[in-house]
């Protein structure tokens, strides 16, 4: 039966046409909304979750491995590398004023994989000295504690596809997965992290295989890089130019140098996301304030003759409201569900055209954004409405009636 | 006419599935030495289990049984299932995560093996509350 209840669902199926173009604009506008709002605030928590895991204000590697290894694209983009320098350096740094600690690591890089082109980055750590990686692996579920050959790795290593249950194999040598990090949404999430004693073995192997060519490596004596800590109080950018005057033949990059390529992405992406999703919003303002005042227009004598049957102004304008959000909201709900599949289906391809590298959050800590999106649809649809009824008030029934006759 | 269209849908993305898996969104490019990655069979059984999907599809639509029509689309549903389990999980692909066979042909499959599935679910559903029957055979 029709009632003033009804109606509006019944113009929306009625005018199937129209509806379709209301919902559209909303569409648009909500898919740009959520989906530049969850790139950009992804980009972010990236940055920050890169920046605390990074865990050190300074990295000393050796110059000779300059090209292997560039720090400030190393978190954006690295290929696997080894690079060795004399431990001597390790004691050098600790004794200038500002280190507050240091400790080495040890790189190695996979051979590639039997089963795809992979070559995976190894990061071995010295448990006694290091403040970088122990403090993710005890933020992290692990099997148990990390002891010789166990391995933990980054978020984007396949553990099923890697592994045989939960052994992986380096050079034909087995080693346990006992855990995976968390994503960073950097090249930290394509490495394998182990301790000295465990990437000592690999190393071993890899010599025994006649595919290790450094050879003045002594497994004593070598290390690949020295992660430091500033004293509070210090600059780091300080301590720095102290470790270049003082050490020779080493590369120095702080924790700022080394984000500076994943900050300067994010800002570019930001700024094109927030330009694209002002105009977008500024457009589907206009386009609802337009189609409504069009509509409106042609619909004079249907709600003259609404009115003509008793139908105040104020349930005729309920009528035109509620048209209006309900073809906003359901195209708003398709875009923003839309942009959420394709961003959380395809978000890797898109962070690796775009250059930029980002953690989507959980789908629970998604539903601000898309509340947000509905809601700015949803005013969008309102305020266009609400300027286009004005329209209805001015309009006398009768000679609406008349009009054409 | 307009509901005898939206009866190939389905079809349809099966269709697009099958040829997207081989082309736009295929998988890992073969090895400098002319090997083909592990993820390459994962590709080809999602391939071919997607055609296969669109013919039992396609029957669907033109069934007019409704008994068999609520068989073809429930074989249809294992398809999508079968599919969207076809990459990574029933057949291992490759070792790090951002290569083409994770980033692009596991979600494309994934997403069109689900929407295949909440379509021939929504088939269902109607077929289910639908009171007579149809005709026996196929048109």
């Amino acid at each position: 039966m029709l009632s003033i209840k009804t109606l509006p669902l019944r113009n929306l199926r009625g005018y199937a046409a129209r509806s379709a173009a209301v919902a559209l604009f909303a569409f648009l506008t909500a898919a740009v909304l959520f989906g530049g709002t969850l790139l950009t605030s992804s980009a972010r928590n990236s940055l920050h979750t890169v920046q605390a895991r990074l865990g050190a204000d300074i990295m000393v590697t050796p110059e000779s491995a300059k090209n292997d290894f560039d720090a400030q694209t190393a978190l954006i983009k690295a290929e696997p590398a080894s690079f060795y320098m004399d431990a001597a350096a390790l004691e050098q740094i600790r004794a200038i004023d500002g280190v507050e600690r240091a400790s080495p690591q040890l790189f190695l890089a996979s051979a590639k994989a039997g089963c795809c082109s992979a070559r995976l980055q190894m990061i071995a750590f010295d448990p006694e000295t290091d403040f970088t990686i122990r403090p993710w692996i005890e933020d992290t579920d692990t099997l148990g504690e990390m002891g010789l050959m166990d391995v933990v790795i980054g978020s984007n290593v396949s553990w099923t596809s890697a592994s045989q249950g939960d052994v992986i194999r380096f050079y034909d040598s087995d080693c346990r997965v006992i855990g995976q990090f968390a994503a960073t949404g950097s090249t930290l999430d394509s490495a394998v992290y182990m301790n000295f004693d465990t990437c000592k073995a690999l190393i071993q192997a890899c010599r025994e295989k006649g595919l290790f060519k450094y050879g003045d490596f002594d497994g004593e004596r070598s290390i690949s890089s020295v992660m430091v800590r500033v004293k509070k109080g210090y600059a780091a950018e300080e301590v720095a130019k102290a470790i270049r005057a003082r050490l020779d033949g080493v590369s120095v990059v702080t924790a700022s140098d080394m984000l500076l390529g994943l900050s300067e992405n994010l800002s570019r992406v930001s700024g094109a996301a927030r330009t694209l999703m002002l105009v977008l919003c500024l457009l589907g303002f206009f386009m609802a304030v337009t189609v409504f005042a069009l509509m409106i227009n042609e619909r004079q004598r249907e709600f003259a003759t609404l009115r003509a049957m008793g139908a105040s102004k104020s349930m005729v304008a309920r009528v035109v409201l509620t048209e209006a959000m309900a073809a906003n909201l359901a195209g708003a709900l398709a875009g923003a569900v839309t942009a959420g599949v394709v961003l959380y289906a395809f978000g890797a391809f898109i962070g690796e055209k775009l250059n930029v590298r980002f953690v989507l959050p959980d789908l629970s800590q998604a539903w601000l954004p898309l509340m947000l999106s509905l809601l700015a649809a949803g005013l969008s649809a309102s305020l266009g409405t609400l300027i286009a009824l004005k329209r209805i008030g001015r309009t006398d029934a009768a000679c609406a009636l008349k009009e054409g006759e | 006419m307009r509901k005898r269209l939206l009866s190939f849908l389905p079809a349809a993305l099966g269709l697009v599935l099958a040829l997207g898996s081989l082309t736009v969104f295929s998988a890992c490019d073969s090895m400098p030495d002319g090997s083909w990655m592990r993820c390459h069979s994962a590709q080809r059984a999602v391939a071919v289990s997607a055609a296969l999907l669109a013919a039992v599809l396609v029957l669907q639509a033109l069934a007019r049984n409704k008994a068999v029509r609520i068989a073809l689309n429930g074989v249809a549903l294992a398809g999508c299932v079968l599919i969207f389990l076809l990459p990574g999980t029933l057949m291992p692909m490759c070792m790090l995560k951002t290569h083409r066979c994770h980033t692009l042909l596991k979600p494309f499959a994934q997403v069109m093996a689900a929407a295949i599935a909440a379509l021939c679910l929504w088939n269902l559903f109607a077929l289910l509350k639908k009171k007579s029957a149809g005709k026996a055979g196929i048109r």
